[in-house]
C-alpha cells in the first residue's frame, strides 16, 4: 500500500470499514420491514381479531418490538466499530504527520506555513476522522433507506413506487441546489465575519494610535462597511435555508395525496390499495424524506473531508529538500587546520532572485574562536543554517572535517555541532529534560556541571526540586536570560566538535556574558563560532568576519578591523562612542 | 432582566414583524398537524367505499381539497416565518456589532487597557453570534415547539384518548434516555477538547522549535512525548464518539417501540370497539385514524428534542447578552474640553499627580516645562512612569491633581482631538493594521501623494525593505504577516514622518532595531525634529545624549534634569545609569 496517502492510516482497520456498514445495513433492513409488519397488523390482524383470533395482532406486534431492540443491537456494534476505526485512524494520521515533519527542514515548513501545519494535525485530521465515522455510520444507512423504501414500495404496487420515485427526484433537485449554493454562501459569510473580527482586533490593538490620529470616525465607517457586507451575506444564506423546509413539506405531502388516491383508483391493476398499504406507503414517504436530508448532510461532510484529504495527501507527498548522505563515522581523520571550510558559497531562496549570502570563502581551524558581526539581514544566521544543513547551498561547497557536508548522514553531522540559536527554544518538561534533550547516558552531576558552566545553576539551585524543576508554557516562568543560559548548558553537554552561539547572550548582563565567554574560551579544543551584534563580545576572537548585505567584507582580529574595516568601526563606535 | 430589556430595545423596531411571525407559526403548526388527520380521514373514506358502506367519494374529495389547502398554508407560512425571522435576527446582530464597535471607540483607553483584547473581540464576534442563535431558536424551536406540543395533544385526545395517554406517558422515556446519553457524551467531549488542546500545543512547540529539535536529534524522543498525549486523546475521543453516536439510535429505538405499541393497541381498540358494538371504554378507532396516530406518535417527540436544545442555546445567549451589555454599559470617555485652536508654544506640567488604580502613585508632584522647539528626553528605570507622561500628554488619562498646560490653557479644558492633532507618536508596541504598506503609512495623512509617502518611507529608512517586498508598497501586511519587529517599527516611523506633526512623541521607538539602523533612524528623526518640539522616552542612553534637556525620573518624580554634560558632571543617578549601560556594551 502507498505509504504516502491518508489511506495508509486505515491499514489496521480494513475489517472495521467492511463490517461497520454491514451491521448498519442489517438495522436498515429491520427498519424497512417495520411498515410491512404494520400493514399486516392493520389489514390481516384486525380482520382476524374481529373473528377473535388475536394471534395475528400479538405475534407481529412482538416481532415489531423485537425488531426495534435487535436493530439497536446491530447499530451499537456498528457505532462501536466506527468509533474505534475513525479515532484510531485519526490517531495514526496525527502520528504520521508528526513524524513526517521531522524529515523536513524549517525552510520546508515555512513554505507550508506553521498555521497550515497546525490545521493539518487538528482541523484536517478531525474532519477526516469525522468523514470516516460518517462513511461507516451514515453513508450506507441513509441512501440504503431511500433505495430500500423505494424497493419495498414496489411490493405494494408499481404505481406507489413511481409516485415515491418521482417525489425523491422532485425533492432532491432543489435541495441539492440549495445545499450547493448555501455551502458556497457559508464560505462568504465566514470570510466576512473573519474580516469583522480582524478589524476589531486592529481597532483594539491600535486604540492609542487611532485616537492620537483622531481616526475614530474613519475606523467606525470602515467597520460599518464590513458589518454591512456580513449582514448582506448572512441574509442571503438565511433565505436559502428558509427554502429547505417548505420545499420538503410541499413535495412530501403532495406525494401523500397521490398515494391516498391509489386507494381509490388503481389505474393499472384496478385493485385499490388497502388501508394498511396506504399507511405503510406514507411511512416510507416519511423515511425517504428524512433519509434524503441526512444523505445531503453526509455529502457535505464528505466534501469537506475531501479537501482535507487532498491537503494531507499533498503534505505526505512533499519531498524533503535536504537529502541524506552516507557518512556515519564521527571520528574520521581530517586536517585539523580545516574543521570547517566554506568554498565560494552562495545561497538564495528558491522563490527569490537575490542571493542572501554571496561567495563566502573562509575556513575555521580546530580550536579556533570565530566571531561574526553585521547588521540585521547581513546573512550571519544564514551561514549557520547552511552549516547545519537546514538548507543547502545554491552554489559552492561547505566542507566539514574535509568532507562535503552533503555526504554526511544528517544526524551524524548534527551530532558534531552544538547550536545555541538566537531564539531560545525551551520545551515543556523539567530543566533536566531541557538540557539533556533525550540523551539518557548522562548523570545528574554532569547536568549540574553544564548548568554551572552556563551560569544557569545560580538560579536552578534555588528551586526546591533543583534540576527536576518543571518548566511550563515554553518557559513563561523564566526570564529571557535564564532561558538563554539553559540553552547554552544544553549545547555544552552535547560535547560536540563545534559550538555555535548565534546571538545567544543578548539577554544576559555584561558580567554573565563575560563569564560564559571565558568558560568557553578555556575549552581549548572546542571550536566556537560566536555571532553577535555587540562588537565587545567578539573582541577576544581569533578572527572576526564582518558581514554586510550577504558579503563578508572584512576578516581579521578586533584591532586589525578597527584599522581597516569602516563598517566594523561604525558598529563598534555606535555601541561605545556615545557622541556618534 | 436588564439584558432582556436591552435586547428588547433592538427588537422593538420589528415588534410587529415578530408578532406576525408568532401568528404565522400558529397557522403553520395547525396546518402541519391537520394534514395527517385528513389523510387518515380520506383513508377511512376509501375503506368505507371499498366495504360498500358509502357509495360516493364526495367527502373524500372534500378531504383532499382541505389537505391541499393545508399544504399550501404550511408551505407559505413556513417560508415567510423563516424569512422574516431571519431578517429581524440578522438586523439585530448587525446593529449589536455596530454599536459594540462604536463603543470600543468611545470608552476611555483605560477600559481597553484593563480588558483582554481577545475577550473583547469574542464579544463582538462570538457573543453576538450566540444571541443570534438564541433568538432564532427561541422563535423557531421554543415557540413553534410549544405550539406543536399543545396542538398535537389536543388532536391526539380528539382522535383517541386511550392512545393519546399511552403516547404522552411513554414519550418522556426516550427523551430521558437521550438526555442521559447526551450529558455523558458532553463530559467526554470536554475531555476530548482538553486533550486536543494538549496535542495542538505540543505540536506547536515542536514546529516552532523544529531547528533545535533537528539539530539535537531530538525527533524520536519528542515523538514519544507526543504519542503519549495522542494515545490519551484516542481513548477519550473513541468513548466520546461512541456515546454521542448512540443518541440517535437510542431515541429511535424508543420512538419505534412507541409506534409498535400504538399499532398493537390501536388494532386491539379497533377490534374490541367493533365487538362491543361501536366503542371501547368510550373511544372509537378506524384504520385511517391508526395511520394518523402513527404519524403523531413519530412527530410528537420531535418538539421536545427541539425545546431541549433551545434551552441550552437560550442559556448561552443570555450569558452572551450580559457580556455584550457589560461593554455597552461602560462609561464613555468624557471630554469637557472646548474647541481651541492651539498655537505653537510651551507645555507645562504643573505639580501633576497620577495613579491608575488610586492606590499607587505613578506620577508624584511632577513639574516640567517643555519649551517650544526643545528636544526633551525622559530617562529612568522600567516602571518609573515615563510612558504615563505620554498617556497624560495625549489625554488618554487625565491627571488626578495638578494641571498640564498648553499655552497656559489647562489640558482638560481643551478638546482631546485638538491636543492629539498636534502630536505624532511612535509607540513601544507598533501598530500595523491589515492593509497595504501604502495604506499603513498614509494612515496619518489620507490625501498624501505617492511621492510624499515614498519620501517618508525613505526618511524612515524603510524604502529599501519595502521595495524588496513581493508587491512593494501594495503588499498587504498585518500585525502577524511576517514583518520583523524592527520593520514594523520603521513603518510606524514612516507614518509619523509623513504626518509632519508639530510635536513628536517617541516611546522607546527604536528599541528593537539593531544599533546601526537605529543610528540612521536617529539621524532621520533629528532631521525631522529640527525646530520642532520632541519628547523621547529611551532605554538606550546613546540615542538621547543630544537632547536639549534630559529628565531623569524615578518613582514618578523628577530626580535630576539638565543636558547630558550637566548631568554627567553631577555624578548622580544619571551618571550611574549611563555607566551601567557602558558596562553592558563592554567598556569599563
Amino acid at each position: 500500500m502507498d505509504t504516502n496517502t491518508i489511506k495508509y492510516s486505515l491499514r489496521k482497520y480494513k475489517l472495521y470499514v467492511i463490517f461497520g456498514p454491514i451491521f448498519k445495513s442489517i438495522e436498515v433492513i429491520f427498519e424497512l420491514f417495520t411498515p410491512f409488519v404494520i400493514r399486516y397488523i392493520i389489514d390481516e390482524g384486525i380482520s382476524a381479531g374481529l373473528e377473535n383470533n388475536y394471534l395475528r395482532i400479538i405475534v407481529p406486534g412482538i416481532i415489531l418490538v423485537l425488531m426495534c431492540l435487535l436493530s439497536f443491537g446491530f447499530t451499537f456494534v456498528c457505532q462501536y466499530l466506527s468509533s474505534v476505526c475513525s479515532q484510531g485512524f485519526g490517531t495514526d494520521l496525527r502520528n504520521r504527520i508528526y513524524k513526517k515533519i521531522a524529515t523536513l527542514s524549517s525552510l520546508d515548513l515555512e513554505k507550508i506555513g506553521k498555521g497550515n501545519l497546525l490545521t493539518l494535525i487538528s482541523n484536517d485530521t478531525n474532519r477526516l476522522q469525522l468523514g470516516i465515522a460518517n462513511l461507516i455510520r451514515l453513508a450506507i444507512r441513509a441512501p440504503l433507506l431511500v433505495v430500500g423504501s423505494l424497493i419495498m414500495s414496489i411490493f405494494i404496487s408499481i404505481e406507489a413506487f413511481l409516485i415515491l420515485f418521482i417525489a425523491v427526484i422532485i425533492i432532491a433537485i432543489p435541495i441539492i441546489l440549495i445545499f450547493y449554493f448555501s455551502s458556497r454562501q457559508i464560505l462568504k459569510v465566514q470570510e466576512s465575519i473573519d474580516k469583522v473580527s480582524s478589524l476589531s482586533n486592529d481597532d483594539l490593538a491600535g486604540a492609542r494610535v487611532i485616537r492620537a490620529f483622531n481616526k475614530e470616525e474613519y475606523e467606525i465607517n470602515k467597520f460599518k462597511k464590513l458589518s454591512n457586507q456580513y449582514y448582506k451575506d448572512a441574509k442571503v444564506n438565511q433565505t436559502l435555508n428558509a427554502l429547505v423546509n417548505p420545499i420538503t413539506y410541499l413535495v412530501l405531502n403532495t406525494a401523500a395525496i397521490f398515494v391516498v388516491y391509489l386507494g381509490r383508483d388503481n389505474i393499472f391493476a384496478n385493485v385499490p390499495l388497502s388501508a394498511g398499504s396506504l399507511t405503510a406507503l406514507i411511512q416510507y414517504l416519511n423515511q425517504i424524506t428524512t433519509a434524503l436530508i441526512v444523505t445531503f448532510n453526509v455529502v457535505i461532510v464528505l466534501t469537506k473531508a475531501q479537501s482535507s484529504r487532498e491537503r494531507v495527501n499533498d503534505f505526505f507527498k512533499i519531498v524533503p529538500s535536504i537529502q541524506d548522505g552516507s557518512i556515519t563515522n564521527k571520528d574520521i581523520e581530517y586536517d585539523e587546520n580545516e574543521l570547517v571550510k566554506f568554498e565560494n558559497v552562495s545561497f538564495k531562496y528558491s522563490d527569490s532572485e537575490k542571493n542572501v549570502v554571496n561567495n563566502l570563502d573562509f575556513s575555521i581551524k580546530k580550536g579556533e574562536k570565530i566571531g561574526i558581526i553585521g547588521g540585521t539581514g547581513a546573512g550571519k544566521t544564514t551561514i549557520i543554517k547552511l552549516l547545519e544543513r537546514f538548507f543547502d547551498v545554491t552554489s559552492g561547497k561547505i566542507l566539514f572535517k574535509g568532507h562535503d557536508i552533503k555526504d554526511f548522514n544528517i544526524k551524524t553531522l548534527r551530532e558534531q555541532i552544538s547550536l545555541v540559536s538566537q531564539k531560545t527554544s525551551i520545551f515543556n518538561g523539567t530543566i533536566k529534560e531541557n538540557v539533556l534533550m533525550g540523551k539518557d547516558d548522562i548523570s545528574d552531576e554532569e547536568v549540574v556541571e553544564a548548568l554551572k558552566e552556563a551560569d544557569a545553576y545560580s538560579f536552578v539551585f534555588k528551586y526546591e526540586d533543583n534540576i527536576n524543576h518543571e518548566i511550563v508554557e515554553s518557559g513563561k516562568n523564566l526570564s529571557g536570560g535564564q532561558k538563554q543560559r539553559i540553552t547554552i548548558a544544553r549545547a555544552l553537554i552535547k560535547k560536540s566538535d563545534l559550538l555555535i552561539l548565534d546571538d545567544s547572550t543578548s539577554a544576559l548582563d555584561f558580567l554573565t556574558d563575560k563569564k560564559i565567554r571565558e568558560t568557553i574560551a578555556s575549552k581549548k579544543d572546542l571550536t566556537t563560532i560566536i555571532i553577535s551584534q555587540r562588537a565587545t563580545s567578539l573582541k577576544e576572537c581569533n578572527k572576526i568576519l564582518v558581514m554586510d548585505k550577504g558579503h563578508i567584507v572584512n576578516i581579521g582580529t578586533h584591532e586589525e578591523l578597527l584599522k581597516n574595516s569602516p563598517i566594523y568601526k561604525e558598529i563598534y563606535e555606535s555601541q561605545v562612542n556615545t557622541h556618534g | 432582566m436588564a439584558s432582556i430589556k436591552f435586547l428588547f430595545k433592538y427588537l422593538k423596531r420589528d415588534l410587529l414583524t415578530l408578532i406576525l411571525c408568532v401568528c404565522f407559526s400558529i397557522i403553520l403548526v395547525i396546518s402541519l398537524t391537520l394534514i395527517p388527520y385528513f389523510i387518515g380521514l380520506s383513508i377511512d373514506q376509501i375503506d368505507l367505499f371499498n366495504s360498500g358502506k358509502i357509495l360516493n367519494f364526495d367527502d373524500f374529495t372534500f378531504d383532499i381539497i382541505l389537505i391541499s389547502l393545508f399544504i399550501a398554508l404550511s408551505v407559505i407560512f413556513q417560508f415567510t416565518f423563516d424569512f422574516l425571522l431571519g431578517r429581524v435576527v440578522e438586523r439585530v446582530s448587525k446593529e449589536l456589532r455596530d454599536d459594540l464597535f462604536l463603543k470600543f471607540n468611545e470608552v476611555p483607553i483605560s477600559f481597553i487597557d484593563n480588558h483582554l483584547k481577545g475577550d473583547l473581540i469574542s464579544r463582538i464576534v462570538n457573543d453576538v453570534d450566540n444571541v443570534n442563535t438564541g433568538l432564532t431558536s427561541f422563535f423557531r424551536q421554543l415557540i413553534i415547539g410549544i405550539f406543536q406540543v399543545i396542538i398535537m395533544i389536543i388532536m391526539m385526545f380528539y382522535v383517541n384518548y386511550l392512545l393519546a395517554i399511552v403516547v404522552i406517558i411513554l414519550t418522556p422515556f426516550g427523551f430521558l434516555l437521550s438526555y442521559i446519553i447526551a450529558k455523558k457524551s458532553s463530559k467526554y467531549y470536554k475531555e476530548n477538547n482538553r486533550f486536543m488542546g494538549e496535542v495542538s500545543s505540543n505540536f506547536l512547540e515542536y514546529i516552532n522549535n523544529i531547528d533545535v529539535v533537528e539539530s539535537y536529534n531530538y525527533e524520536e524522543y519528542s515523538f514519544e512525548k507526543f504519542n503519549k498525549i495522542n494515545q490519551d486523546l484516542y481513548k477519550v475521543g473513541q468513548k466520546a464518539q461512541l456515546i454521542s453516536s448512540l443518541i440517535n439510535p437510542a431515541s429511535r429505538v424508543i420512538n419505534n417501540s412507541i409506534t409498535a405499541v400504538v399499532v398493537i393497541l390501536g388494532a386491539f381498540i379497533y377490534v374490541l370497539a367493533f365487538s362491543n358494538g361501536g366503542t371501547f371504554l368510550g373511544s372509537v378507532l378506524t384504520t385511517g385514524m391508526i395511520s394518523t396516530f402513527i404519524q403523531y406518535s413519530i412527530q410528537y417527540s420531535k418538539p421536545f428534542d427541539a425545546i431541549s436544545s433551545c434551552v441550552s442555546e437560550a442559556q448561552n445567549a443570555y450569558s452572551s447578552l450580559n457580556r455584550i451589555l457589560y461593554v455597552m454599559d461602560a462609561k464613555n470617555d468624557v471630554d469637557n474640553g472646548k474647541e481651541v485652536s492651539l498655537k505653537k508654544g510651551e507645555i507645562v506640567f504643573n505639580h501633576v499627580d497620577f495613579s491608575y488604580d488610586n492606590k499607587r502613585k505613578i506620577i508624584d508632584d511632577f513639574s516640567l516645562l517643555i519649551k517650544e522647539g526643545h528636544k526633551i528626553a525622559l530617562v529612568g528605570p522600567t516602571g518609573c512612569g515615563k510612558t504615563t507622561i505620554i498617556n497624560l500628554l495625549l489625554r488618554f488619562y487625565d491627571p488626578n491633581k495638578g494641571t498640564i498646560d498648553f499655552n497656559n490653557e489647562h489640558s482638560v479644558d481643551i478638546k482631546k482631538q485638538n491636543i492629539r492633532a498636534k502630536f505624532g507618536m511612535v509607540l513601544q508596541d507598533t501598530w500595523i493594521f491589515k492593509g497595504s504598506v501604502l495604506e499603513n503609512i498614509a494612515y496619518s495623512k489620507e490625501d498624501a501623494t505617492f511621492e510624499e509617502i515614498k519620501e517618508a518611507a525613505k526618511n524612515a529608512n524603510c524604502l529599501d525593505f519595502i521595495e524588496r517586498l513581493p508587491q512593494g508598497f501594495d503588499t498587504i501586511i498585518s500585525d502577524n504577516s511576517g514583518l520583523s519587529v524592527g520593520e514594523k517599527q520603521l513603518i510606524s516611523i514612516a507614518r509619523v514622518m509623513l504626518m509632519k506633526p508639530e510635536i513628536l512623541l517617541l516611546d522607546e521607538a527604536t528599541s528593537n532595531i539593531d544599533t546601526r539602523t537605529e543610528l540612521k533612524i536617529v539621524e532621520a528623526i533629528n532631521r525631522l525634529t529640527e525646530d520642532k518640539t520632541s519628547i523621547m522616552v529611551a532605554h538606550r542612553l546613546s540615542t538621547i545624549v543630544n537632547s536639549d534637556y534630559i529628565v531623569v525620573i524615578n518613582n514618578g518624580k523628577i530626580i535630576e534634569s539638565g543636558n547630558h554634560k550637566e548631568l554627567m558632571a553631577k555624578k548622580g543617578f544619571y551618571f550611574n545609569l549611563y555607566n551601567a549601560q557602558f558596562e553592558e556594551v563592554g567598556i569599563k
